[in-house]
């Protein structure tokens, strides 16, 4: 049973916390962790496996933890998944076990692994095959899953920060602290981020001396210069998850660990580092032997950290198990704080001397050439059985603990997503860096350094050359510590397994993947070490097999009897740890998740009771309901107003774009299938334009200014795109020519005013433009002075009646909205909205591009086709459309539907002819009920359309069907005699 | 005869005033300003160095901008902005055609396009990191460049160590500010 040792440790035992684990009130100190106090309290159990709810305790006091996950918080403030292993405890802190029913002590999910030999790895795939994966998957998706989310929305705030360096430091142990010393000192921008709460890592829980003071003298001084340094920033709390091209990084910063919620939860760091040193040590590996998952088997190095760092002894009897010389010094400390260590089992034949003369002065037995052959208990540990690798000499230990060691796994996972090449090394049995990839340089333990003093020239090593590289001549020395430490071999013994037991040994235990699930599925043929983590899910889980990966490949080698380089590892990919969405999305939520651009007349619109509609980015105005009215009868008496007497619609958004230059009819003329060089000053012009493949991207008018200068408009989603299209073309393929383009979208306030009545209203306002029939036609342009202000006005129309747009600078925008609506009243004017626009407009048959084409839709398709083939000069897109498939009779074409009631006749609703059984000839793009003509139309691609004028088709939508006629696309005024008004 | 429109000012959709933040912080929307777009080709660029507009130089350094009333920053290999608070822009349009009678060029007038948002303060930088990825130690004084700024295209200009212009899109200003003011508030 755990307990706090009575002295030692870096806790604050003069402030005492209280938690509550599982609704349980318990007390930690300042400095604890929630595991370290877990274990503090004797809590044994801390979590269930995934797959089979077997009871885990804590493994591990790092990120590595795979058993001690937990639930933070309750309500919206519900943090799933924490490792407790990182997570300071703080007053009031509400932690609790998940994946357990009814509680974690007694989980009635344990049937799962009393019926195990039912579950064997990839059972999912043989298993529900039939009648369908479909009949299962309720129940499946019920089981599976960590803990349980909230369901409010997550009150946190989270900070996202960009940031520069010339050196980024992952790691706050001895070699990262070293290397980022130097480095400041070299004047470099440092960058330092450490997962833990505070650096020093190993240091942290190891009795050691430097300069003949214990470590965090040493660790004091370093990180005081580093906090100091202005050219530092350094990070505590903050795991790098991801390492990506051109040297940026991912870091998360953890705000809240040692206070309630600050002012941001987390903070996601964007790092473009110029350099990155990689000092991130290693992760030590267990010990296979079966039952090997008990509570109270946990990792030799954790057990060192939480006596020396925690002052927390594991147990009261604590057994070691290793194949290497790390588990010595854990014993030696552990022995020193008066724990009772009976024995070492040493799987090598010849421990080492110095360290085992050490522990035996504590009264702790070695025990060459033995391993554990397995765990006894039930729901924690009470004895193991310890043997020869061959199985005899058998010989059983009571105890309540057992660290184990089998080996160390250099972190190389950052390492790794760089693309950068590791290498087998059968001595310390584990992946290494193969050699610096520049700008990228690894130092310490991830290079299998085994001492603090290897470690630290290795840093050196390291920090010198990313100086170098930086062009730093003048390197100030930092002056190398002097360590004092019991010697340590890298070596690492072999990887022993209980060979031909029945039980389990446990490789993931997470996922609950065991050796004899890496063999079925060599079995049965996966027989990659990619197609094996698949199959078996090792290292899938939330730890990402920090503790699995390197015992399943070493397993897989020897089944197979292949050398452990030629297996190679599997890909690693970010993240590290897992990162939270909130963290990724940073402030990008809500109001703020897009930009939202806003009219000139917002609030104008908003005074008059706008329903508000988000289309192209803009804020829009859909209609203008009246109290109590709704949308459809807003639509409906908004266009009948338009249609007989007038409307205002404010169409600012509308793109518009300046292209001035000689060159500028020249240029233009290439874009649109119309031709535009001929075009008078003071005339406008519908076009269309194309991609090189032919397809209609866009529309719009063409108004010449004077003979250099055209304003042309765009669809009002289209207008950045377009533009940039433009300006594309201008620069890389046509830079000969003489030709400017400006967007000037929202330097101009654009407001429609449309209807029979509507020229009377502007006759209403002082100009020194002649808007009369003859002097001012329909698609005509005039520049001049408007109600006292510039004006670009327009006769122009997209409802089908009598149309003018005011063009004004966007300052008199609001108020030209406010002047117009007031001098309209007596005309019966209503402001309509884009709703009703769209409405309007497909009465008339007008095309909506982006709703009515997509991106296969050529001129041709919506009846522009002749324009196309006969205008004489090049356009973009010209040649394509000479391509067969282009010509075909039977492309989608352009139709109007009509149809009794309206059914069916929806957008997007599909369209068959008679005669087709299956699929589909086309489908409704724009339908809407007219108020002009009360009845239902659609437009509509229509295979062969034109051609079916006067024919029915059947259109369905969702199980509905409806009966609609094919006519043209002009519901409305076909002869245009109203637009001319 | 219907009321003249620049009579008739209206509620604008554009963020009202400033912010001040103790005295880390300051987050102003500048009062409008004539804005001019300048083009000119890089064949028409002859003697750029003795270009004089209104008297004052055209900067001929990339992402750099010069003078104080009006001021000319250089955006684009062939794009310079003129911005000023004494001049409209009539006044500066002329002065841009006597500067360059001799060379083919062409000016836009967007004082109407932009809004100018003015952040100052010891946490000013605090305020840009979390919108932009740009090397702000890299950014002299006098530098002025486009840029993407909390997903929307801006110029930023520097004015000194804590001074700084973010100029939007005015249709983007408000959603600019109101997330400037979010980002000043999440500050430790």
């Amino acid at each position: 049973m755990g307990h706090r040792l009575p002295t030692g440790g870096h806790v604050n035992r003069e402030q005492a916390i209280g938690f509550r684990w599982n609704g349980q009130q318990m007390h930690a100190f300042a400095g604890d962790t929630i595991a370290s106090a877990l274990l503090a309290n004797g809590v044994r159990i801390a979590g269930r496996s995934l797959k089979f709810h077997r009871p885990r305790g804590v493994l591990s006091a790092g990120a590595e933890e795979s058993n001690a996950l937990v639930t933070l918080g309750r309500g919206a403030e519900t943090e799933l998944t924490a490792r407790a292993t990182l997570i300071p405890v703080r007053e009031g802190l509400r932690v609790c076990a998940q994946h357990a029913w009814p509680s974690v002590a007694f989980d009635l999910g344990r049937i799962f692994d009393w019926t195990s030999r039912f579950w064997p790895a990839g059972f999912y795939n043989k298993t529900f095959t039939w009648p369908s994966w479909h009949f299962y998957e309720p129940w499946i998706r019920r089981a599976a899953g960590l803990g349980r989310a909230s369901r409010e929305a997550d009150p946190a705030r989270y900070d996202v920060v960009n940031a520069h360096c010339d050196l980024l430091v992952v790691g706050g142990g001895p070699a990262g602290l070293l290397a980022a010393q130097v480095a400041a000192r070299a004047g470099l921008r440092v960058i330092l981020a450490e997962q833990d709460v505070e650096c020093g890592a190993s240091l942290l829980g190891v009795a050691v001396l430097i300069n003949d003071a214990p470590p965090a003298v040493w660790l004091a001084s370093v990180i005081g210069e580093l906090a100091a340094s202005r050219n530092v920033t350094l990070l505590a709390s903050t795991t790098a998850f991801g390492l990506y091209d051109h040297g940026v990084a991912g870091l998360v910063q953890r705000q809240d660990l040692r206070e309630p919620l600050r002012i941001a939860r987390e903070r996601y760091w964007r790092v473009h580092a110029r350099q990155t040193l990689l000092a991130t040590g290693a992760i030590e590996q267990p010990l296979l032997f079966e039952q090997n998952d008990l509570p109270g088997v946990m990792l030799a190095s954790a057990v060192r950290q939480y006596a020396n760092r925690y002052a927390v002894a594991v147990g009261q009897r604590v057994v070691f198990a290793t194949n290497n010389d790390s588990a010595y010094l854990a014993a030696l400390d552990l022995a020193a704080t008066g724990v009772i260590v009976p024995v070492i089992a040493d799987s090598r034949l010849a421990p080492p001397a110095v360290l085992a003369e050490a522990v035996r002065a504590h009264g702790v037995e070695v025990c060459p050439d033995t391993v554990v052959l397995r765990a006894h208990g039930s729901r924690g540990l009470r004895a193991v059985e310890l043997s020869r690798p061959d199985g005899s000499n058998r010989r059983r230990i009571a105890c309540d603990a057992l660290g184990m060691s089998g080996g160390w796994a250099p972190t190389v996972h950052l390492y790794s997503q760089a693309r950068a090449p590791t290498a087998f090394d059968a001595e310390r049995q584990c992946f290494l860096p193969r050699e610096p990839r520049p700008p990228l340089e690894c130092a310490g333990a991830i290079n299998g350094c085994a001492t603090l003093r290897d470690t630290l020239a290795d840093a050196a090593r390291a920090v010198d050359a990313a100086l170098v590289r930086a062009g730093i001549e003048q390197r100030e020395l930092v002056r190398a510590a002097v360590v004092e430490e019991l010697p340590v071999s890298a070596s690492i013994g072999a990887i022993h397994r209980s060979a031909g037991s029945r039980s389990r040994q446990w490789l993931d235990f997470q996922h609950d993947v065991t050796v004899a699930d890496v063999g079925l599925a060599l079995s049965e043929g996966f027989d990659h070490i990619e197609l094996l983590k698949r199959y078996t899910t090792a290292g899938m889980a939330v730890d990402q097999g920090k503790t699995a990966n390197l015992n399943t490949l070493l397993t897989f080698a020897e089944l197979t009897g292949r050398n452990p380089a030629d297996v190679g590892t599997t890909t690693f990919r970010p993240p590290y740890t897992p990162v939270t969405l909130g963290a990724i999305a940073g402030r990008q939520v809500g109001e703020r998740y897009s930009p939202r651009r806003l009219l000139p007349a917002h609030e104008a619109h908003e005074a008059l009771g706008a329903a508000w509609w988000e289309a192209g980015g803009w804020m829009r105005p859909a209609c203008y309901p009246r109290k109590g009215e709704p949308l459809a009868e807003s639509i409906h008496r908004e266009v009948t107003a338009v249609r007989n007497s007038a409307g205002l619609f404010d169409a600012s958004p509308l793109g518009k774009i300046e292209v001035e230059g000689p060159d500028a009819a020249k240029f233009l003329d290439r874009f649109y299938i119309n031709a535009i060089a001929a075009l008078e000053p003071g005339r406008l012009r519908y076009g269309l334009m194309l991609n090189e493949s032919g397809v209609v991207i866009d529309d719009g008018t063409i108004a010449r200014l004077d003979d250099k200068r055209f304003v042309v408009t765009t669809t009002s989603g289209g207008a950045s795109r377009i533009a940039a299209w433009l300006e594309e073309w201008r620069q890389c393929e046509w830079p000969d020519l003489k030709v400017q383009v400006t967007p000037v979208t929202t330097q101009w306030a654009a407001i429609a005013l449309s209807g029979p009545r509507s020229r009377e209203i502007l006759e209403r306002f002082e100009s020194d433009i002649d808007i009369g029939r003859e002097a001012f036609p329909h698609m005509s342009l005039r520049e001049g002075r408007f109600a006292g202000v510039p004006v670009r006005l327009y006769r122009v129309s997209f409802s089908g009646e009598l149309g003018y747009e005011i063009h004004v600078p966007a300052r008199y925008g609001a108020a030209l909205w406010q002047a117009l609506l007031a001098a309209g009243e007596s005309s019966g004017i209503v402001p309509y909205g884009l709703e009703s626009l769209l409405v309007l407009r497909l009465e008339k048959g007008f095309l909506h591009i982006g709703a009515d084409t997509d991106g296969t839709t050529a001129p041709a398709d919506i009846g522009w086709g002749a324009i196309a083939w006969s205008k004489k000069t090049d356009f973009i897109g010209k040649r394509s459309l000479a391509r067969p498939d282009n010509r075909r009779d039977d492309r989608l074409q352009l139709v109007g539907l009509t149809a009794a009631d309206a059914g069916a006749l929806v957008a997007g609703a599909h369209l068959r002819l008679k005669g087709t059984q299956a699929g589909t000839d086309g489908w409704v793009t724009s339908a809407a009920m007219s108020p002009t003509l009360a009845r239902p139309i659609a437009l509509a691609m229509l295979r062969g359309g034109r051609a079916r004028l006067g024919e029915s088709v059947t259109v369905h939508d969702l199980g509905h069907e409806t009966t609609a006629t094919i006519v043209s696309t002009a519901f409305h005024d076909p002869e245009g005699k109203r637009i001319h008004g | 005869m219907a009321e003249p429109v620049q009579t008739l000012m209206a509620a604008s959709a554009l963020p009202a005033g400033g912010r001040v933040y103790g005295d880390l912080l300051r987050l102003t929307v500048l009062p409008p300003r004539t804005l001019l777009r300048f083009c000119l080709p890089v064949k028409s660029q002859k003697s750029l160095e003795k270009l004089r507009i209104a008297e004052r130089e055209v900067p001929v350094a990339m992402n750099a901008w010069l003078g104080e009333d009006p001021v000319i920053g250089r955006i684009a290999p062939d794009a310079w902005f003129l911005s000023s608070s004494l001049h409209d822009a009539a006044e500066l349009m002329d002065a841009v055609r006597t500067a360059c009678v001799k060379r083919w060029f062409t000016v836009t007038d967007l004082s109407d396009a932009n809004v100018t948002i003015a952040v100052e303060g010891p946490q000013a930088l605090d305020i840009l990191v979390r919108g932009c990825a740009l090397d702000f130690a890299g950014l002299a004084n006098d530098a002025c460049t486009r840029t993407r700024f909390a997903l929307v295209p801006v110029v930023l200009r520097r004015l000194g160590n804590e001074r700084f212009e973010l100029l939007v899109d005015r249709s983007l200003a408000r959603y600019l500010f109101d997330w400037l003011q979010d980002a000043a508030a999440g500050i430790d």
